[in-house]
């Protein structure tokens, strides 16, 4: 199980602590860390294995350039906005998710299980790559070149389920890109090379 | 933090890494005992703007954004044409033959670098197209709105490409080159079953981790600085704009 922390970062002490008793209610294994500013963040960043932040960019000084250096950081940390309607696109294309506070109940709690990417069920078997079985079916459709929404058609599943296995595996294996899937998996053998066209 | 009384040679000792930028404002090795003032009056450089651009590329947690954003435009473009040339006529092409030589020196297992090479070849073209149209179209209304705003005459072919495409659409569409190149370390990291010439496979490395981090501090200049800049002027010109009417 994929343990790792989570800070939400977030200076209104409501919103924060509404978004930790949801993902509280998601039952999810990562720990939660919270700050209420841009240094203690950065603190528990430097303290904690951290790989998620949900935060309101707000909060960060000089975002742009703040953004940029957490990108140079060497491990992968996928970032969640907290967006209370005035987000500029600029911003947001930093961003992985965003989350907007005016959501309702549902539309929060998707969005939160979504980025979290929480669909592994109990006893559901991994091979040797880390990856699960269903993670593999998926990174040979996406290795293969389908679309989410052909992913999600074959495999009948919601294309939001196919987005949050795709975020585990790019957590997992460390790469990004299409095309760098697609690498590691004709590396690997999980498709060959006729497939990748 | 390197300053102007410092011995260029010393400079070098303490960050080998930083030579490429050096060049890049025409100052090559051979230094002698000369101090970085001294060479900087030698050549022509601005010597402000060359210990900042040297000390954000040592240290990643110095940034002097506003000190940054004085500097005359044409500086940082020329800084910024010449960093797209190191890529594209040294460092790219440099990356890309030691791929060829790994691919030479393996007898099995061939196929896997020839994958190495593709994955890179896509990326050298997305990094060429990405350059290309910073080169050509990006950075010369940079320069025309420059000198429009200079002598206080809005033409109305910038006046149309403001309209149409101001900046701020340059900065939502400016894309992160890098993301391929991090992905490329890690499959040779972790996934790629090693080839017999570790060594080379090693150095390959190597500058996969330096063209990164240079690609890296030449985003945040375009992003942070530049934009920044060019949108002062947009309103500048703007301002003008509305004057004459
Ligand atoms: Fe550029
Ligand atoms: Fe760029």
């Amino acid at each position: 199980m994929r343990g790792g922390g989570i800070i939400i970062a977030e200076n209104f002490y409501l919103i924060r602590k509404g978004l930790i008793a949801l993902l509280e209610s998601l039952d999810t294994p990562l720990r939660i860390h919270e700050a209420a500013d841009w240094e203690s963040t950065r603190d528990l960043m430097v303290r904690y294995s951290v790989n998620m932040i949900i935060i309101n960019p707000e909060l960060i000084p000089d975002a742009k350039t703040e953004l940029h250096s957490l990108k140079m950081s060497h491990h992968i940390i996928t970032l969640m906005a907290i967006d209370k309607g005035n987000l500029s696109d600029n911003i947001k294309k930093h961003f992985d998710e965003i989350i907007s506070i005016s959501g309702n109940k549902s539309e929060l709690i998707t969005r939160l299980r979504n980025f979290i990417g929480q669909k592994k069920r109990e006893g559901e078997k991994t091979n040797n790559t880390g990856l699960s079985i269903r993670e593999t079916d998926i990174l040979k459709l996406v290795a293969r070149g389908y679309t989410n929404q052909e992913i999600a058609d074959q495999l009948f599943i919601s294309t939001h389920t196919v987005i949050s296995h795709r975020k585990n595996i790019v957590s997992k294996l460390g790469i990004k890109t299409v095309a760098g899937l697609t690498v590691y998996a004709l590396l690997n053998n999980l498709i060959n090379m006729d497939d990748a066209r | 933090m390197i300053t102007g009384s410092m011995k260029m040679a010393d400079v070098i000792h303490l960050d080998h890494s930083l030579l490429p930028i050096i060049n890049r404002f025409g100052i090559q090795l051979g230094f002698g005992d000369k101090d970085v003032e001294e060479i900087c009056r030698e050549k022509n450089v601005n010597i402000d703007f060359f210990l900042e651009i040297l000390n954000i590329f040592h240290d990643p947690n110095y940034f002097p954004k506003d000190h940054l954003q004085e500097f005359d435009m044409e500086l940082i473009l020329t800084y910024l044409e010449k960093t797209h040339e190191f890529y594209l006529e040294y460092e790219v092409p440099k990356i890309e033959s030691l791929i060829n030589e790994l691919i030479s020196s393996c007898e099995i297992r061939k196929e896997n670098i020839y994958l190495l090479r593709n994955f890179f070849m896509n990326y050298k073209e997305e990094l060429t197209t990405h350059i290309k149209r910073e080169d050509e179209t990006v950075y010369p209304y940079i320069r025309q709105l420059v000198k429009e705003v200079q002598i206080e005459k809005i033409s109305e072919s910038l006046k149309a490409q403001m309209n149409e495409y101001p900046i701020e659409a340059f900065a939502v569409e400016h894309d992160n080159v890098e993301e391929k190149l991090f992905d490329l370390k890690n499959i040779i990291i972790k996934y790629l079953p090693p080839p017999k010439n570790s060594n080379l496979c090693n150095f390959i490395l190597f500058r996969l981790f330096e063209l990164e981090k240079d690609l890296n501090d030449h985003a945040r200049l375009e992003d942070v600085i530049l934009i920044d800049k060019v949108k002062e002027l947009e309103k500048g010109a703007k301002e003008l704009l509305k004057l004459k009417k």
